[in-house]
């Protein structure tokens, strides 16, 4: 099966399959534009992923090799959370930071499908919660003035009586 | 007197953003500093003029600054005092990946994201999460202010807008609407009873993409709401005035001279939508697919068979209660529309069996009928349905037998 190589931005070498590294719009556009062949000896930096990342992507890509190319998004259509497969929420359980950095990747790589699912992550990490506990799970500061958040507080509470 | 103003209303906002474009087709070039500089300015002419109502009147009568004020408002009034907070998130995500993250999240969760900081309000309320909204479940709660609010906030983003039920929402709030959310295609209005023809004239002179409207129940609203349509709105495709009562003829028919895109009709229990009003459908919106004429029951033969003839694309059509109809209209239908798929003519009990015999032989693609009280038919109908309709899945007649 042929390889290519993927440099992370530490200098580390991935040999990957290039099925899988093609999951990656930037990647599959780069070899496409640059007429790389198949079995070129040459290396893909990749300046934006470190290699403790870049592991991870590939590490989700191997496993979703065989998913359907990814549809664009439609706007119509309400966005739903609650489609996580279970692979992919175990693959998620990291910390906020490593999860970023995910996003980070996703979207630098192209990679329609983890950014979709990483995205998703975080939104569910905020339905649901009340602005002290996004706060709270975020670490963000409330940096309202007592007026302006009463204001703001005002302008919202029309979604909360239900 | 009334119109008048309105009309110069009108005119405001479009001199206006015609000197605004090219305002800035003049500075295009020039430095981005500038433009910050410019806003910063306009930022506190806007929050002068909230709070004077001498200033405000000085705006008027400069068009620049009233339409500076319009801008400024749709701006979030922290994005001057707001720096990048350094929490992880913050920090890291872009503001694009943050807003395709909050891009997930209902309205209930956007609100409250809008209160947890300076930053965070910024991107929950960014016009780019508020495209489509639907009020339905929070109706009770909606009052005037927060769709005023959510025009501000949504501006040109907007696109679809569900208020269905609201109630306490007059036309104040939809003129608001109006004038910020120049892009909205889908409106929702049912059972906004306050809601008057001002409201839909403003609509109509603003927002020229609007395609679908729905005023089922808007019982103030009358003809010149269709007439402002018809004039504003060419592209619109479905409009429902049902139990609108104030509609006439005159309404409908010009609203259809205007509007030739119409695939959607309904004007359920509108008592004065005649013959007239139903044959210039036909004639002027050639391609309707869906049609609600419920006990709009002074209705004869004549606009069926215009209706059939004309609107070749008729897919479901209703003419429950509309008593006078007779078999002509059926074999009409027969003779034009193949593909009809629905037809709700209960309570028409002139019918026969010889109208839904010719139905059955033409109309292969019949899936849903309601006959109730169809009294003169007898099982010779029923028969011929069920051998000429094959995709038939539901008939009603008599109260509960279905085939």
């Amino acid at each position: 099966m042929p390889t290519i190589k993927l440099q992370s931005s530490d200098g580390e070498i991935f040999d990957t399959d290039v099925q899988i590294a093609k999951c990656s719009g930037t990647i599959k556009t780069m070899l496409e534009d640059l007429g790389m062949d198949e079995g070129d000896d040459e290396v893909v930096p990749l300046p934006n992923v470190n290699s403790a990342i870049l592991r991870k992507v590939l590490q989700w890509a191997t496993f979703h090799k065989d998913d359907p190319i990814p549809v664009e998004d439609d706007d119509s259509k309400e966005k739903r959370t609650d489609d996580i497969s279970s692979w992919d929420a175990d693959f998620l359980k990291v910390d906020q930071g490593t999860l970023f950095e995910l996003i980070l990747a996703a979207n630098y790589l192209d990679i329609k499908g983890l950014l979709d699912v990483t995205c998703k992550t975080v939104a569910n990490m905020i339905k649901g919660k009340t602005p002290e506990e996004i706060r709270k799970t975020f670490n963000i500061k409330n940096d309202f003035t007592p007026a302006e958040e009463e204001q703001v507080r005002k302008e919202n509470e029309w979604c909360e009586e239900k | 007197m009334l119109r008048v103003k309105g009309q110069q209303r009108q005119q405001q906002p479009l001199r206006n953003s015609n000197r605004k474009r090219a305002k800035r087709r003049r500075r295009k070039h020039q430095l981005r500093q500038r433009t910050r500089q410019r806003h910063g300015v306009s930022t506190m002419k806007a929050r002068n003029g909230e709070r004077s109502p001498s200033r405000q009147k000085n705006s008027a009568k400069e068009p620049n600054d009233k339409m500076m004020n319009q801008i400024q408002l749709v701006r979030n009034r922290f994005e001057k005092s707001c720096i990048i907070p350094d929490d992880e998130i913050s920090r890291k995500l872009p503001k694009e990946i943050l807003l395709r993250i909050l891009s997930y999240l209902d309205v209930t969760s956007l609100c409250r994201c809008g209160q947890v900081s300076r930053y965070w309000n910024i991107l929950a309320l960014d016009g780019s999460n508020w495209q489509k909204i639907d009020l339905f479940d929070f109706q009770r709660d909606i009052e005037g202010p927060v769709i005023e609010n959510i025009s501000q906030r949504c501006g040109g983003f907007l696109k679809y807008l569900r208020l269905r039920g609201c109630q306490s929402v007059g036309s104040h709030s939809i003129r608001t609407l109006a004038n910020y959310c120049h892009n909205i295609e889908h409106l929702d209005l049912s059972e906004c009873k306050k809601i008057s023809d001002v409201a839909i004239q403003q609509l109509s002179k603003n927002c020229a993409k609007l395609t679908a409207i729905n005023l089922e129940s808007c019982s103030q609203i009358s003809d010149s709401s269709l007439k402002a349509l018809s004039d504003g709105c060419p592209n619109l495709s479905e409009i429902n005035v049902s139990w609108c009562n104030l509609i006439t003829e005159n309404g409908v028919e010009a609203l259809a001279r205007g509007c030739n895109k119409i695939k959607k009709f309904s004007s359920k229990g509108c008592k004065q939508v005649n013959d007239r009003a139903v044959i210039a459908l036909a004639l002027y919106c050639p391609g309707i697919e869906v049609l609600n004429l419920h006990s709009c029951d002074s209705i004869t033969d004549a606009s069926i068979s215009k209706i059939a003839e004309k609107c070749c694309n008729l897919k479901q059509l209703c003419v429950s209660k509309c008593t006078e109809l007779t078999d002509q209209s059926l074999t009409a239908l027969a003779m034009n529309n193949q593909y009809l798929n629905t037809l709700e003519v209960a309570g028409c009990a002139q019918f026969t069996d010889s109208g839904f015999i010719a139905l059955a032989k033409n109309c292969k693609y019949l899936e849903r009928m309601d006959l109730e009280e169809c009294s003169l038919i007898t099982d010779a109908t029923l028969q011929n349905l069920a051998l000429g309709c094959p995709s038939l899945e539901k008939l009603v007649r008599n109260e509960t037998s279905v085939l």
